[in-house]
């Protein structure tokens, strides 16, 4: 019996050290640059892309690179920009922020880019940011998040060379939360997963809910490798609330739709969220996701001749199994089109002359109408209320043209 | 009694009996071999993955459960014969260390096949019941009663048949069980087959309710270890007391505060409960 006791405690030391190794989430990849034939022509315009297609944000990644790779195709088929062709120069950052910034140093020194577009979470885009500025290499990135457009040295004052092409969650929810207490009823239920975003993106959403007369009836957060969210459900389905708010990115969300739908969460109330219905956890998700409220900037079902063009071409390509719903496939592409045509209104590549063209553009994107704001460089743009219904984001309502107030939590700090 | 507390009661009950049938299957090839076996939780993961695979192949979802516990514990058996077998004599570190190293083999291997996101597998019933005045999913109502049935045949098995005694003897005393004509290497094999089987019964049962992702073995490997530690490994019960301890204790906790912290409780009292009783609390000694 005393041997048995020795064992035990090792057992106990393995199964701390197990805990510790359970977050501890491994990314593995190769890197994956693609598409060097040849060198490239004197006069091919250059973008270099970061789509983080290994790594936790692959999903993500991936749709970044199959847009970029169509907006080059469709480009270079309508004749290239001012007569050159475009070249997109597509690398792997692998979803850290240390080769995201490595590989941005090596495409400005090495491959010589005129433009940086991509970058999957907030920590990449951050690490991207400095280099760029300091190279001068105009840099768009692609997907939404907390403002970043601010100077390195003063948060009050604007990036020379950084843009922001996707919303930002004051834009997403500003309108969207009011229209949906409207809707639903002014009780409301936060759940997050327990780290920094959900935190900062439930802040504010919790924020805009009291300043409209709602009432937040709780608010909690759990880590994003809990298994069993049934306490969290039990306690929702007591408070009875109108509307239910996520913000449980990844496989979070998938668990917990999973387990509140069988508890019948779905009937007695509105769920919505933000950075958990995305096309990219469609797969996951998407079928039991139906009667699920989203907020973004992109359906394929918008009806203008830009997104016709848009979903024609994505389908022909690549024959999706799900649909190009919100986020970074279409949202590439549109910067790409804003390259372009900032470009075609300076008559030149030269950095400082595309950048007082992208400055106050206004452009008809796949998402509806934009205009590149010349105060913050956000992207103004209209956010759709949708409807995740037969296998597709149904366009419930149109919130129109909204707008980053000025550099409002902008932090561009490590 | 208010109709939340028989939901939550329910809530507890049922992750009890989940978390018992996995920690069950880790004290035979435990108790049996003293094999510290690191890919236990890998064999929960599995389980859910051949569940996952059988249901998008067409078959119905308790078709695919069966045949996942089968195919989990026919790789059970491969783990004992292709790697375990030949280290039960450098001691308990190497075989702990192989079977990690198996462990993170299969975690990446289906990562690779499957990618790294989370999939799905869809419930097959969907509907709510009416139990002592709350609806509650009747599928996690059924996985209660399944689990409890398991236990309840694992523990027949090992106190009532022959096979079962061979097991126990083989445990409780190795060298004298081989002496009366045991083939205890045989026993061996199929303890590992068990065990691993139940562990890929339970990953197949959760899979409707949770996410399906490679890393998900962790979780489980962890807790049965703790279950193990803190309720002995004198007989089965023992375990089955320590998963009402972990499981219970955690889920009870959660209904009040939210899960880091109760885990940290948790993690606490297993600790001092090592102190008092070194040999588990649901031990006669």
């Amino acid at each position: 019996m005393k041997h048995l006791s020795k064992l035990l405690v090792l057992l106990l030391i393995v199964s701390i050290f197990a805990v510790g190794c359970g977050n501890n989430q491994s990314s593995n990849g190769n890197t994956n640059s693609s598409s060097n034939e040849a060198a490239p022509s004197e006069d091919a315009i250059k973008i270099g892309v970061l789509a983080p297609t290994t790594g936790f944000m692959s999903t993500h990644g991936e749709a970044i690179k199959l847009g970029a790779q169509l907006a080059e195709e469709m480009i270079n088929e309508q004749g290239g920009i001012n007569g050159k062709t475009v070249k997109m120069i597509i690398e792997d950052d692998k979803s850290d922020p240390a080769v995201a910034a490595e590989k941005a140093k090596q495409l400005i020194n090495k491959d010589k880019v005129d433009f940086l577009i991509g970058t999957g979470s907030s920590a990449e885009t951050l690490a991207v940011i400095p280099v760029a500025e300091k190279s001068q290499v105009p840099f768009i990135y692609s997907l939404d998040g907390e403002c970043k457009t601010c100077g390195l040295e003063d948060p009050n004052s604007k990036a020379k060379y950084i843009f922001a092409s996707g919303p930002t969650p004051q834009m997403l929810l500003e309108s969207f939360l009011p229209s949906m207490m409207e809707k639903f009823g002014k009780r409301v239920y936060f759940v997050g997963s327990d780290y920094v975003f959900p935190h900062f993106m439930n802040d504010i959403a919790e924020n805009i809910v009291k300043e409209n007369g709602g009432e937040v009836i709780g608010s909690e957060y759990a880590p994003s490798d809990t298994t069993d969210y049934s306490a969290i459900i039990n306690r929702i389905n007591k408070e009875k609330p109108d509307v239910l708010f996520l913000t449980l990115p990844g496989t979070a969300g998938v668990t917990f739709v999973k387990q509140a739908r069988q508890f019948g969460i779905f009937e007695n109330m509105v769920v919505t969220g933000s950075a958990t219905f995305d096309t990219e956890a469609y797969s996951a998700i998407g079928q039991i996701s139906e009667g699920v409220y989203v907020v973004n900037r992109y359906s394929d079902l918008l009806d203008n001749p830009e997104n016709k063009a848009f979903v024609e071409a994505y389908k022909a390509k690549y024959d999706p199994q799900y649909p190009i719903g919100p986020t970074a496939s279409s949202g590439t592409y549109g910067v790409v089109l804003a390259i372009k045509a900032a470009v075609e209104k300076a008559g030149s590549t030269e950095a400082d002359q595309v950048v007082a063209a992208l400055e106050g553009l206004k452009l008809n994107l796949p998402q509806g109408e934009v205009e590149i704001d010349k105060d913050n460089h956000v992207f103004n743009q209209h956010i759709y209320m949708m409807q995740i219904k037969d296998n597709d984001y149904q366009i419930v309502e149109d919130l129109g043209m909204t707008k980053h107030p000025e550099f409002e939590d902008c932090s561009v700090g490590q | 009694m208010d109709a939340i507390w028989i939901a939550n009661l329910l809530n507890i009950l049922t992750s009890i009996a989940v978390l018992a049938v996995v920690a069950v299957g880790l004290y035979i090839i435990f108790g049996l071999m003293q094999v510290i076996n690191m890919a236990h939780g890998d064999m929960v993961m599995l389980g859910a993955y051949s569940t996952l695979v059988f249901t998008q192949a067409g078959f119905n979802f308790w078709t695919s459960a069966v045949l996942a516990t089968l195919i989990v514990g026919i790789i059970g058996g491969l783990l004992e014969r292709g790697v375990v077998q030949f280290l039960y004599k450098s001691g308990n570190l190497s075989t702990m260390l192989a079977t990690w190293g198996v462990g993170i083999a299969l975690q990446q291997t289906v990562k690779l096949i499957f990618g790294p996101q989370g999939q799905f597998v869809d419930a097959p019933v969907l509907k709510m019941v009416n139990i002592f005045g709350v609806s509650y999913p009747s599928y996690r109502l059924i996985l209660l009663v399944l689990c409890v049935l398991v236990l309840t045949g694992v523990f027949i098995i090992l106190k009532k048949t022959r096979a079962g005694l061979l097991v126990r003897a083989t445990m409780d005393n190795r060298v004298m069980a081989e002496a009366m004509g045991i083939n205890t290497k045989q026993v061996y094999l199929y303890g590992f087959i068990g065990g691993s089987a139940l562990a890929g019964f339970a990953g197949a049962l959760i899979s409707p309710i949770t996410n399906i992702s490679p890393l998900m073995g962790l979780d489980y490997v962890t807790k049965s270890f703790l279950v193990v530690i803190s309720g002995g490994v004198e007989s089965m019960m023992s375990t089955v007391g320590g998963s009402v301890i972990i499981a219970g204790l955690q889920n009870f906790l959660n209904i009040y505060i939210d899960s880091t912290n109760s885990w940290m409780i948790v993690l606490a009292i297993v600790i001092i409960v090592i102190w008092i009783r070194p040999q588990g609390v649901f031990t006669k000694k």
